[in-house]
């Protein structure tokens, strides 16, 4: 038996490795020190990078984004496009935002500080400086690391995007050079848009954030050194692995709570860190209680939450735009003094931006290029969520009689919409900062939301498992998800994503015709007697008279919008028989007759409500009789609301 | 007579004219039910033969919300709108009307006149001068603007860098309330001028919109109280309105009746606490 000992110790050995190994294969690590100077509103930075050329080709130049400087002024890329936005910002000396990078060399090398230029790859803005390139001496060949370090400073910007300082509160994100991702032989590194989030490779982060010792500091990560300094300052060590970004955030007027979060099934165990502004103490149980509902529903949906903490950070009030964003491990939220139980708000953002832990944190698709594998499956994510733990119908609002579920709230967005831009296109492109958010959230979440009722629940359920297991840290691309979806569901599903995806369009299909006509005994002259389709059971020629009546019953539905999409019909009559009725949905209307002694009572397409989709639910049925009541009462309901204002308004 | 009195007597005053609280009711009615047909119309247009309707009566459905409120590109909507806007414009000249009628047949007490000779002909007497009168109050609404803009901008320079969200959020509801105290104390000051007007068969209308801002500011209290203690009234009116409405489920057409008929006898309320102030308020002016 002895022998068997080493194979033994060699299944434990590579058992061991498996678990203890990094998840995701470090390509751009970083070692930051940063000095909080709370007065100037600025940070003083270095960086040591290391980063790994996985790609096949030499590379000879290193791009950087340096994100902050999108607030240097008002002619950068992002304050240029976002007029309606940046309107929130005031301009002020103190305001402005940006990084200066002092220094940059090779680690024992080269000084390449000289070489330092700007590029605007998107749109070739000579104002914008978001983007940063430094030549290397030598090409790095591949699979080489390279070493650099940097020294900088960043000016935070009064918060109105994501980051920066109101008063006394300080959201850090975006604020060091951070390489680009070399990616199929050229650089991936976008300017920073006002509609456009991040894209970057994962690493390992080794972070230590000095700060004034009245401030509560949170960051993303494990804390594993705390010192306090002579100068009344404190030093916070963070580390974490496995991640593509580092943000956060000092505040003096945090409370701190933390919790030890355990899941069973499947296992996760994690340190819930709640940093909430004073003014929100109370509402510290609804983050709370959301974050465990975002944590089981995601671990047990997709895959277990493998970090050892996540920080919710509450914003100052004031500072709300730095308010439902996401990093890894740590994402802010936001809520105000007054907000009832009913609106539900803050846990819509809590599960959000948790949820962005896995969609965009763990699935790192490019946000850059196609947000919605981020937002839209998110907020498809999301919806699901809300929906399970809040009530289908009333997820988003439940408060003085007013009930909406998050998925009228998304429709709501998207059927009243103009139709410009299609789910997929670069972020920056869209028509609007509006069309952008319409499409990549609400659109692509519903959309993810009627795949979802056309495969199954089940096979939806494993389709997105898989997705996540195959990309998990990762950068995967649409084709990616779709390739996924045909081989689990095992059906081409090259119809539903070319329409969804790359055309604005719309789905509407109706019921736009129903009628029940009694067929009139012969009378005239017949000489043939194919008038119609020839009458089938029972004969309506040869009926007994008054003994049965029998009617032609014409239902049409149609296709309003120009998606495509298979449909189901269901149509009741008089005697309670229901017909079962299915339509290619190609062509703009088709017919359905039959000659029956019974009449037809309603029609409906699409009736178990697949098409989440449909820009238009009320045509979707139909009934032979207007709903009398129900419209009397609304009207009724309508017409007491306005006495009431109009004696109002006359007292 | 103190401010319960006047009250008190107001109230009887009112309560003694059933038929005055009915034709009150009635303009209001017949105004709003031109809503009813438009309503009826559009929404039975929109979404009236879809079956998402069919649960409609039992419970609101917002899917239905949504549905009519996009119907035709929002089209539907805006034209409701635009009618209801333009009924409540409509409404508001009725009303200079209605005041005509309630002070002739509240200060002609006794008079030979049946009640609605007496209230149609105050509609008509009255209606030049009320309409004068609300023009002139423009100066009145213009100022309490000013004053409003003028305590706005001191509270919001004295907190400029107050970070603290819970007094931001009781300074708001402090400026809410003072622009509603604003509001009703020019519509009390109208009621005075009102009744200065038609208490004295006044053609000077001017001169009775001053004459009533200085007697408001020479008895702020007892005039304030007195309002605000009807106002009190109405309030409770509204909750007993309220508390009847959601105690049955109106879903049978039977139920949908009642509580509308519920609804238009909290309506009639509202003209008899109309009639009530201006007993009241004539009452403590000395001129009813
Ligand atoms: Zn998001």
């Amino acid at each position: 038996m002895r022998r068997s000992v080493p194979v033994f110790a060699a299944i434990f050995l590579f058992m061991a490795s498996a678990l203890f190994a990094a998840l995701s294969r470090p390509i751009a690590s970083y070692n930051l020190k940063a000095r909080l100077n709370p007065d100037e509103k600025k940070v003083a930075g270095s960086e040591v990078l290391t980063w790994l050329n996985d790609s096949d080709l030499p590379v000879s130049e290193l791009l950087f984004h340096l994100y902050l400087n999108a607030f240097k002024n008002s002619r950068t890329t992002f304050m240029k496009e976002s007029r309606g936005s940046s309107r929130g910002f005031k301009a002020g000396q103190d305001n402005w935002g940006f990084i200066t990078v002092e220094r940059i060399r090779i680690q024992d090398g080269d000084d390449l500080t000289p070489s330092l230029a700007f590029l605007q790859p998107d749109d070739g803005n000579a104002d914008d400086q978001t983007v940063m390139k430094v030549d290397l001496p030598a090409p790095l060949p591949p699979g080489e690391k390279i070493v650099v370090e940097i020294e900088f400073t960043s000016k935070l910007p009064k918060v109105f995007a994501r980051s920066g300082f109101s008063g006394d509160f300080f959201m850090v994100g975006q604020w060091f050079p951070k390489i680009g991702v070399f990616q199929s032989g050229a650089w991936n590194c976008h300017q920073y848009h006002a509609s456009s989030e991040f894209f970057a490779d994962y690493g390992t982060y080794h972070v230590e954030i000095t700060a004034p010792e009245k401030f509560v500091v949170g960051a993303t990560g494990k804390r594993t050194g705390e010192t306090k300094n002579a100068d009344g300052t404190k030093t916070y060590i963070h580390d974490q692995e496995d991640v593509h970004d580092f943000a956060w955030t000092a505040c003096p007027d945090f409370v701190e709570f933390r919790e030890t979060y355990v899941l069973d099934e499947p296992s996760v165990k994690t340190e819930m860190i709640l940093l909430v502004h004073r003014s929100h103490v109370k509402q510290k149980d609804r983050y709370a209680q959301a974050l465990r509902n975002g944590l089981e529903f995601y671990s047990q949906s997709y895959g277990p939450y493998p970090y050892e903490t996540i920080t919710l950070v509450d914003p100052a009030p004031g500072a709300m735009g730095a308010g439902g964003m996401e990093y890894p491990t740590l994402f802010t939220a936001g809520t105000s003094v007054w907000m009832p139980r009913g609106v539900r708000f803050p846990e819509m953002v809590t599960i959000h931006e948790f949820g962005h832990g896995y969609w965009y944190g763990m699935v790192g698709s490019n946000e850059f290029e196609e947000a919605w594998l981020d937002e839209g499956i998110n907020t498809y994510s999301e919806i699901k969520a809300m929906s399970k733990y809040y009530g289908e119908d009333r997820s988003m609002i439940d408060f003085a009689g007013l009930k909406i579920g998050s998925v009228a709230y998304n429709r709501m967005s998207v059927i009243g919409s103009g139709r410009f831009d299609p789910i997929l296109k670069k972020s920056w492109e869209y028509i609007s900062g509006g069309s952008y958010a319409l499409n990549v959230y609400a659109k692509a979440g519903l959309m993810l939301l009627t795949l979802e009722k056309w495969l199954g629940e089940e096979v939806m359920s494993r389709l997105m498992k898989t997705y996540f297991e195959q990309w998990k840290f990762r950068h995967p691309i649409s084709q990616d998800f779709i390739r996924v979806a045909e081989e689990v569901s095992g059906k081409d599903l090259g119809w539903f994503f070319s329409q969804v995806l790359h055309s604005p369009d719309r789905l509407d299909y109706a019921v736009s015709g129903l009628k029940a006509e009694e067929i009139a005994a012969g009378e005239g002259l017949f000489d043939v007697r194919t008038i119609e389709p020839p009458p089938k059971e029972p004969d309506a020629g040869s009926r007994p008279e008054g003994v049965l009546k029998a009617y032609r019953n014409e239902i049409t539905v149609a296709r309003y919008g120009e998606w495509i999409f298979p449909q189901e019909i269901l149509i009741v009559f008089d005697d309670g028989e229901k017909v079962r009725e299915s339509w290619d949905g190609k062509d703009r209307w088709t017919r359905f007759v039959y000659q029956k002694t019974a009449k037809v009572v309603s029609a409906e397409i699409d009736p178990e409500h697949k098409m989440v989709l449909d820009a238009n639910y009320a045509n979707n049925s139909r009934v032979l009789e207007l709903k009398r009541p129900a419209v009397v009462k609304a009207a009724l309901g309508f017409m007491a609301w306005v006495q009431g204002f109009l004696s109002l308004i006359s007292f | 007579m103190n401010v319960v009195q006047c009250a008190a007597k107001g109230i009887r005053e009112s309560t003694a004219r059933p038929k005055m609280v009915v034709l009150l009711w009635a303009f209001n009615f017949m105004v709003a039910g031109l809503i009813f047909l438009v309503f009826f119309r559009a929404f039975g247009g929109a979404v009236g033969t879809s079956a998402l309707v069919k649960e409609m009566a039992q419970k609101a459905d917002m899917n239905v919300v949504v549905e009519f409120l996009t119907a035709g590109g929002g089209g539907v909507v805006s034209e409701l709108l635009v009618i209801g806007l333009g009924l409540s414009v409509l409404y508001l000249f009725v009303s200079v009307f209605l005041y005509g009628g309630i002070l002739q047949t509240l200060i002609q007490k006794g008079g030979g006149w049946r009640f609605a000779e007496t209230f149609f002909a105050g509609g008509g007497r009255f209606y030049g001068r009320f309409f004068r009168l609300e023009i002139y109050s423009l100066g009145l609404w213009f100022a309490a603007g000013l004053i409003f803009v003028l305590i706005n901008s001191v509270i919001n320079f004295n907190y400029r860098d107050s970070a603290d969200e819970q007094t931001t959020f009781v300074l708001t509801i402090i400026k809410i309330l003072f622009a509603l105290f604003l509001i009703f104390l020019i519509k009390m000051i109208m009621d005075y001028a009102r009744i200065l007007i038609a208490g004295r068969d006044s053609r000077e209308v001017l001169r009775s919109l001053l004459e009533a801002v200085r007697f408001v500011l020479k008895k702020p209290g007892t005039t304030l109280a007195l309002y605000y203690l009807l106002g009190l009234v109405g309030w409770a009116s509204f909750l007993i309105y309220k508390v009847l409405d959601s105690a049955f489920a109106q879903t049978s057409p039977a139920t949908i009746v009642i509580g509308f008929l519920l609804a238009q006898v909290f309506i009639a309320s509202r003209g008899w606490l109309k009639v009530a102030y201006q007993a009241a308020q004539g009452r403590i002016i000395g001129l009813i």
